[in-house]
């Protein structure tokens, strides 16, 4: 697909204008924020009967709150290209002239800033639920960034995940089929981040953490670019 | 044919390669005093493993070129290396299950990081038949299974370099470790079974390339004689080119 050089700044400008009409799709008809920050919930009060009351700490902490984080995320990486593969929405993106890494770029910033303000929901309720000792405000930094780098990965990634499986039949299969595995080196590294800060006392964060963290983002937000035109592509 | 000559040559050095790596393994090297037969594993099982990540990302290398210049050949690499490193990647967990068990007396462990790793990458790779062959239109199919190929591609050694940053790794690694006390025949017999199962990889690649681009010659024939019914549709959407 050949298209003529975009002006200075048009990219930045397409992301904006797609990324907002992704929330206004989000506020007409609100599906999949609620079902994920419900679902969310869910599991920690499942998690809370599954534990027999018990509360949790450690790695153990950071485990429950990642792998809920990921499974609420499959729900909204499957709804994700929803729109574009049931409503022609990709057959008219193609017609405008905006490239395709913009629409990548804006679906997994769509998905990033729904699991942020997911997180805005589910950390307090975790803290609340099942954490042991609560959330320390001094902790409040490291689990925000942590979970910054963790959720831009799952959104990179889900971005492509729910790319590949909406030309596909059985797309709701496929999705947590292809993510799952993806995702399992960011959850291991997200949860060597996070895990120190969840223990009483505090522990200190190792600084590779946050660097393999943002390295894997990186690679992804890379991978991403490079593939988007085999997307969009007619 | 793209390929076709090729298969004779090939086949004749990698008989020779294998013959002398099982030569080698089997009556060069000696037998280790403590672990026994089971220590000729080495020359086997990691070479398999060795081989199935070169193929993942040679995959993913195809798939990036058939997004480059939308050659449908290039597809049809990726497919294929895809599809062989599969048959590799399950003999290299068979193989690391009998080495297991031989050594650490269970056929599998949860706890070791590199077994389990190797798992993952399997299974996201077991998803792309199913994922491709869920796609009807065969253009758009090919184009899907380039971008699953480069993306898993560029994963499956970022997996296994986080797994090494963040686990302890019980994997043995004898031929790095200055007190292992493996004779120098050793190193040769395991890059032989490198080289030897390289050399395999490569001539079972050609020689299914050349035999899918022959059955979709003769589909195409068979249309062209027969009519556009003569191939059944199903046949076309489970092509790995587009016909």
């Amino acid at each position: 697909m050949s298209t003529p050089p975009a002006p200075r700044g048009a990219w930045t400008g397409d992301v904006r204008a797609l990324l907002a009409l992704e929330w206004r799709r989000e506020r007409r008809a609100p599906q999949v924020l609620p079902t994920m920050v419900l679902f969310s919930i869910g599991v920690f009060v499942l998690f809370r009967f599954g534990l027999q009351d018990g509360r949790v700490d450690g790695p153990l902490a950071a485990g429950v709150l990642l792998v809920t984080t990921l499974l609420a995320a499959l729900l909204g990486i499957g709804r994700l290209w929803a729109a574009e593969e049931d409503e022609g929405g990709l057959d008219a993106f193609r017609l405008t002239p905006a490239s395709a890494s913009a629409l990548v770029a804006a679906k997994a910033l769509a998905l990033w800033s729904f699991l942020l303000v997911l997180h805005l929901v589910a950390v307090p309720a975790f803290a609340f639920l099942l954490l042991r000792d609560g959330l320390d405000v001094g902790a409040l930094p490291t689990v925000a960034g942590a979970l910054v780098l963790c959720d831009l990965g799952i959104a990179v990634t889900g971005a492509l995940v729910g790319s590949i499986a909406a030309a596909a039949r059985s797309r709701e299969l496929l999705v947590p089929l292809m993510a799952v595995p993806l995702l399992i080196p960011l959850i291991a590294l997200a949860s060597e981040a996070l895990s120190p800060v969840l223990t009483s006392p505090q522990d200190v964060v190792e600084g590779r953490w946050w660097t393999a963290l943002a390295l894997y983002d990186g690679v992804f937000l890379l991978v991403s670019w490079a593939v988007s035109d085999g997307i969009v592509e007619d | 044919m793209p390929y076709a000559r090729r298969i004779l040559p090939l086949t004749a050095v990698t008989i020779a390669i294998v013959l002398a790596w099982i030569v080698v393994s089997a009556a060069v090297v000696p037998t280790d005093a403590t672990e026994g037969v089971r220590q000729k594993l080495t020359y086997l099982h990691p070479a398999f493993a060795i081989i199935t990540l070169i193929a993942f990302v040679a995959g993913a290398f195809f798939a990036w070129q058939h997004l480059k210049h939308d050659r449908p050949i290039d597809d049809l690499r990726s497919y294929v290396a895809i599809h062989q490193a599969q048959n590799f990647c399950l003999i290299a967990l068979i193989t690391g299950g009998i080495w297991g068990r031989a050594a650490w007396g269970v056929w599998w462990d949860w706890g070791e990081p590199v077994l389990v790793t190797f798992l993952i990458i399997f299974l996201l790779y077991a998803t792309y038949q199913p994922m491709r062959f869920a796609i009807e239109d065969p253009e758009r199919q090919a184009r899907t299974a380039s971008v699953f190929a480069v993306s898993a591609g560029i994963f499956a050694p970022v997996c296994f370099g986080v797994v090494r940053l963040t686990t302890n790794l019980l994997h043995p690694q004898p031929l790095d470790d200055p007190a292992s006390n493996l004779p120098g025949t050793a190193g040769l017999a395991f890059g032989l079974s490198v080289l030897a199962l390289g050399a395999l990889f490569v001539t079972l690649w050609h020689l299914e390339i050349v035999h899918k681009s022959t059955r979709i010659r003769v589909r195409q024939l068979q249309r062209k004689v027969e009519g556009e019914d003569a191939v059944p549709v199903v046949a076309r959407a489970s092509s790995p080119v587009t016909l």
